[in-house]
C-alpha cells in the first residue's frame, strides 16, 4: 500500500513555469537556528490514515465475539479411586476434548466431597496439580447443582473413572477414564490396647490373596473371598503407640484403601468426688461409678464432682453435676421428656422412667430433661470447656438406678468429660472428618505436621474445629499440649473398581461449532474508502 | 510550424479577414500616409473621436463637452505610417496546455488585422533564439522558434528591444512566467502602446490538482513537492490575481493594456468579440 501510494504521487507532475506561485510553506517565518514544526495539510493525515486503515485491514485485526462456545465447567472426580494413573488418562482425555471448542472460557472445579472451585476461566490453569483424588467420595448432584446454579448457560463436564449412578446423559459430557480392576480395601479397623480389629472387604468377583502386615511385619497370610469380607480380630505380642496395617495382594488396582494407621487412644479414667450429699445420693452414685470402668474416685484433681451446692468462692475446676434439692420434700412422677439430639442422653431411654422432681425448682442453663415447663436437668456452660450439670432429681423416689437409663447416663457422662479434656477425643479418625482439638487454656493457634503437609490454625472459643484430607500420622500441638492422631481412609464404595469403565459422552446439547473470531478486514478497507473519498472531495476547488 | 499549429493559425486568419487593427492614440511615425492623432502645430486638426481611457485629457475638446457633453478627442492630420509589432512568446512553457497554438493563433489574427489596417508589421518568436518572420504576412509560414535548452527566453530580449518599432504598437503575447518584473517587461518594449495578451492554460487557471504533487518548470527543471488541497488553492489563486495586478496596474499606468486570457478559450473564437468590445479590433 505505501509502495503503490508513492508511486503514484511520485509520478504525478505538474508542469508549470510559475513555481512561485505554489506554496512555499517550508520556509521559517523568522530567521532562527530552532526546529520548526512543519504544518502538513489535511490532505496529508487523511491519505496516512487511509493506508494505515488498509494496513490493519491487511493484518488481520479481528473483534472477539460473544461466546459461539459456551463456557465448560470441568468437574474433576476427586475420589480416591482416581489414582495417579487414572488422573493422567483423564488429564488427558479431558484436554484433547477442550481442543475440539477451542477459545471458550473453562471453568475447574474438584468433585469430592462438596465441589470445590479452582479456576473461574484463568488461561492455561494447571490443574493436574491440584487435582490429588483424596476425598472420599464424589458427589455429582451436588457438584451439578452447584455448577448449573453458578455457571447456569455452561456445559458440565465430568471427568471420572466410572459412570455415576445420577448421571444426566442430557445434561452432562463424560469423559470416563477408569479401568476395570480387583481392589482389596481395609474397611473397618480399631485398636484398644494390644487389641485389633481389622475388616477387609474383596472388591472383586474372584477370591484374592493378600498377606497382612503390621508396621511392615508380616503377620498374616490370608485368602479374601469373592464379593466378600474378612474381620481379622487378634492381640498383639508386642503392642505400640502406633500401628500401621498394610494389605498386599498382587493385582491390586488401588493401593490407597490398603493401609490404616491406628494410634492406640490412651483412655484415662475420668476422676470424680463428692460433696455435700446425702447418704442416699452417695451410696447411689457410688454404685453406679464403682461398676463403670470409665471412672475413677481420686479426692485430688478429680474431673468431675458431684455436689449439692455451690460455695459463693468454688476452688474446684473442673465439671459440677449438682444434685438441687428443694424446700418443699413434695415430688411429681411423671416420664420425662428428653430433648434430641442431646449427648448426654444418647442412646438412652425414658421408657418406664420414674423421675421424681421438686416442682418448684427452677434449673440454670440450657434444659435437656424436661417434665412438663419443669426443666429436670440441665446443662450450663461455667467456664472454658467446664459445665455445671444440674439436676432436680429425688433418688429416692426414682426409679432411675434400676432401668439401663442410670449407668447409661453416666457412660455418657464420661464421654462428655473425654470430650472437653484438651486435645482430641480420639486419635483415629477418617480423612474429611471433622476433628475438634480443645485447645489449652490462652493457646490462639494450633499447630499440625505429617510427612507430607504441615500449617497452623486458629483456635476460637478454646476449640479448633478443622478437617484434614491426607491420610497420616499427625502431631498436633497448641504449644502446651501436643497430641498424635491418625487420619485413615475414609472407605466407600468407591473402592469397587468393577464399574470404572473407560468412554467419552457428550451432553445432548450441541455446540455450536463457528469461529469466535470475526475478522474486520471488510471495516477497515471501508473506512480506508471512505477516506480517501473525503479526501477526494476536500481536495477539489472549493467553487 | 508543424500541422496542429498550422491549423490553428489557419483559423485565426480566416477569422481575421474582417478585422482591422485599433491604432492607439499614440500611434506615430513620421514617414508614412496615414493621419495620426498626434499634436504639435505642424499637425491641422482632422476629425474628433469618442474619448476612451486611457487618452490624454489635454486632447479633449472642452468646448465641445460643454456643448455637447460628450467627451471627444480631437484628431490631427499627420502623415505617419503605423508600425505594429506583434511578440509571440517561444518558451518552453508555451507548449504547456495548448498555450502555443493559443499564441499562434493570436499572434496570426492581429498579424492580420494589423495588415488590414495598413499596419506596417514585424513579427518575432522569442525562445531559444530570436527570429523575425521573414513573412509577416503569411502566419502559416511563420517558423516560430522551439525552446528545447533550459535557459530563459529573456535572454533576447535586449536584442529583441533593438529591433521592434518603439513608437508602434507592441503585441506581446506571453504567458509572462519569466523572471521579468512588468517594469522591465515595458521597458524592453518600449513603454507606452503595448499590449500583453497573458495567455494561461485551463490547467493553470484552474489546477486540476489533489494531494501530493510534484510541480517542475519545464525551462529550468526545478522542482518541488506540495500538497494541494483547497487552502493552497486557493493560496495559488490569489498569487496569481496579485501577479496579474502588478502587471495590469503596471501597464496601464503607461498607456498601455494587458488582457488575461484562456488558451482554450480563445481557440474557440479567437476572442474577436471580446477584442472589439475592448476596442483593440474593429
Amino acid at each position: 500500500m505505501l509502495l503503490i501510494y508513492l508511486l503514484k504521487y511520485r509520478g504525478k507532475i505538474f508542469y508549470t513555469q510559475a513555481l512561485f506561485l505554489w506554496d512555499e510553506k517550508d520556509s521559517a517565518e523568522k530567521s532562527s537556528a530552532g526546529i520548526t514544526w512543519r504544518h502538513l495539510p489535511l490532505s496529508f493525515y487523511l491519505e496516512f490514515s487511509a493506508i494505515m486503515l488498509m494496513v490493519c485491514g491487511g493484518a488481520g485485526f479481528f473483534a472477539l465475539e460473544k461466546e459461539k462456545f459456551p463456557a465448560a465447567v470441568i468437574l474433576l472426580n476427586d475420589s480416591y479411586s482416581m489414582n495417579s494413573e487414572t488422573r493422567a488418562r483423564g488429564a488427558a482425555a479431558v484436554k484433547k476434548y477442550l481442543r475440539e471448542f477451542s477459545g471458550r472460557r473453562v471453568i475447574w472445579a474438584l468433585c469430592g466431597d462438596a465441589p470445590e472451585i479452582l479456576s473461574r476461566g484463568q488461561k492455561d490453569f494447571e490443574f493436574e496439580k491440584y487435582w490429588k483424588g483424596e476425598s472420599s467420595q464424589c458427589r455429582v448432584p451436588a457438584a451439578v447443582s452447584w455448577a448449573k446454579k453458578n455457571f447456569p448457560d455452561a456445559e458440565i463436564c465430568l471427568v471420572t473413572d466410572r459412570v455415576p449412578a445420577d448421571w444426566s446423559p442430557e445434561e452432562i459430557t463424560l469423559l470416563c477414564c477408569g479401568v476395570p480392576g480387583k481392589n482389596l480395601a481395609v474397611v473397618n479397623s480399631a485398636v484398644k490396647g494390644n487389641r485389633v480389629l481389622l475388616e477387609i472387604e474383596n472388591f472383586s468377583d474372584s477370591e484374592v490373596q493378600a498377606l497382612l502386615k503390621v508396621n511392615s511385619v508380616t503377620v498374616e497370610k490370608f485368602t479374601a473371598a469373592g464379593n466378600g469380607r474378612k474381620l481379622f480380630n487378634f492381640t498383639l505380642e508386642h503392642p505400640a503407640e502406633i500401628l500401621k496395617f498394610t494389605i498386599e495382594a498382587p493385582g491390586d488396582a488401588l493401593e490407597y484403601d490398603n493401609e490404616v494407621t491406628l494410634i492406640d487412644p490412651v483412655r484415662e479414667k475420668v476422676t470424680y468426688d463428692f460433696r455435700a450429699l446425702t447418704a442416699g445420693e452417695t451410696q447411689s452414685l457410688e454404685k453406679v461409678l464403682a461398676g463403670n470402668p470409665e471412672f475413677r474416685r481420686s479426692k485430688e484433681n478429680a474431673e468431675v464432682l458431684f455436689t449439692a451446692y455451690a460455695p459463693e468462692k468454688e476452688s474446684f475446676s473442673g465439671h459440677r453435676v449438682f444434685f438441687h434439692r428443694g424446700k418443699k420434700s413434695v415430688f411429681e412422677r411423671t416420664p420425662p421428656f428428653f430433648m434430641p439430639q442431646e449427648r448426654l442422653l444418647a442412646g438412652l431411654t425414658n421408657t418406664s422412667l420414674v423421675w421424681a422432681f421438686f416442682p418448684e425448682l427452677r434449673l440454670p442453663g440450657r434444659g435437656v430433661i424436661f417434665a412438663g415447663e419443669t426443666v429436670l436437668a440441665s446443662v450450663e456452660l461455667r467456664r472454658e470447656r467446664k459445665y455445671d450439670i444440674h439436676l432436680n432429681l429425688v433418688p429416692e423416689h426414682s426409679n432411675l438406678s434400676l432401668l439401663p437409663f442410670w449407668p447409661g447416663f453416666f457412660c455418657n457422662l464420661a464421654e462428655f468429660c473425654r470430650r472437653n479434656r484438651s486435645g482430641v477425643a480420639e486419635p483415629n479418625v477418617k480423612s474429611g472428618e471433622i476433628i475438634c482439638f480443645n485447645t489449652s487454656s490462652g493457646a490462639e493457634k494450633l499447630y499440625f505436621r505429617s510427612r507430607a503437609v504441615s500449617g497452623e490454625l486458629a483456635a476460637a472459643d478454646g476449640k479448633c474445629v478443622f478437617q484434614l484430607k491426607k491420610c497420616g500420622v499427625y502431631t498436633l500441638s497448641d504449644g502446651k499440649k501436643k497430641t498424635l492422631i491418625a487420619v485413615n481412609p475414609h472407605v466407600t464404595d468407591v473402592s469397587d473398581l468393577r464399574k470404572n469403565r473407560s468412554f467419552t459422552a457428550s451432553a445432548s446439547r450441541k455446540l455450536q461449532g463457528s469461529e469466535s473470531r470475526s475478522s474486520k478486514a471488510w471495516l477497515f478497507t471501508v473506512s480506508a474508502l471512505l477516506l480517501l473519498t473525503l479526501n477526494h472531495f476536500l481536495c477539489r476547488r472549493g467553487k | 510550424m508543424d500541422q496542429e499549429l498550422q491549423k490553428y493559425v489557419k483559423a485565426a486568419s480566416e477569422a481575421a479577414a474582417n478585422l482591422k487593427l485599433v491604432p492607439p492614440q499614440c500611434a506615430v511615425s513620421f514617414d508614412g500616409n496615414r493621419t495620426g492623432s498626434g499634436t504639435g502645430g505642424a499637425m491641422e486638426f482632422a476629425d474628433y473621436r469618442a474619448y476612451r481611457r486611457g487618452d490624454e485629457l489635454r486632447r479633449v475638446d472642452w468646448r465641445l463637452f460643454a456643448r455637447s457633453e460628450q467627451l471627444m478627442v480631437r484628431r490631427f492630420s499627420q502623415e505617419i505610417s503605423p508600425r505594429c509589432d506583434i511578440i509571440i512568446d517561444c518558451s518552453r512553457s508555451m507548449d504547456l496546455y495548448g498555450k502555443n497554438a493559443a499564441a499562434a493563433g493570436l499572434g496570426a489574427l492581429f498579424a492580420g488585422s494589423a495588415l488590414n489596417a495598413g499596419f506596417f508589421l514585424q513579427v518575432w518568436g522569442i525562445g531559444d533564439s530570436l527570429i523575425k518572420m521573414s513573412a509577416p504576412e503569411e502566419p502559416e509560414l511563420w517558423e516560430l522558434p522551439r525552446q528545447k535548452s533550459s535557459g530563459g527566453s529573456t535572454l533576447f530580449f535586449e536584442e529583441l528591444r533593438a529591433g521592434i518599432f518603439r513608437n508602434g504598437i507592441r503585441i506581446f503575447i506571453s504567458d509572462l512566467f519569466f523572471d521579468f518584473s512588468p517594469g522591465e517587461l515595458l521597458r524592453t518594449l518600449g513603454g507606452g502602446n503595448v499590449v500583453v495578451l497573458q495567455i494561461l492554460g485551463a490547467e493553470e487557471l484552474d489546477p486540476p490538482l489533489a494531494g501530493t504533487v510534484t510541480v517542475m518548470d519545464p525551462e529550468s527543471g526545478r522542482s518541488k513537492e506540495i500538497c494541494v488541497d483547497n487552502g493552497s488553492l486557493e493560496r495559488y489563486w490569489e498569487k496569481l490575481n496579485n501577479f496579474q495586478s502588478r502587471y495590469a496596474e503596471t501597464l496601464h499606468s503607461h498607456n498601455s493594456s494587458i488582457f488575461f486570457l484562456s488558451a482554450a478559450e480563445v481557440v474557440k473564437n479567437w476572442g474577436v468579440d471580446f477584442f472589439c468590445r475592448e476596442g483593440i479590433l474593429q
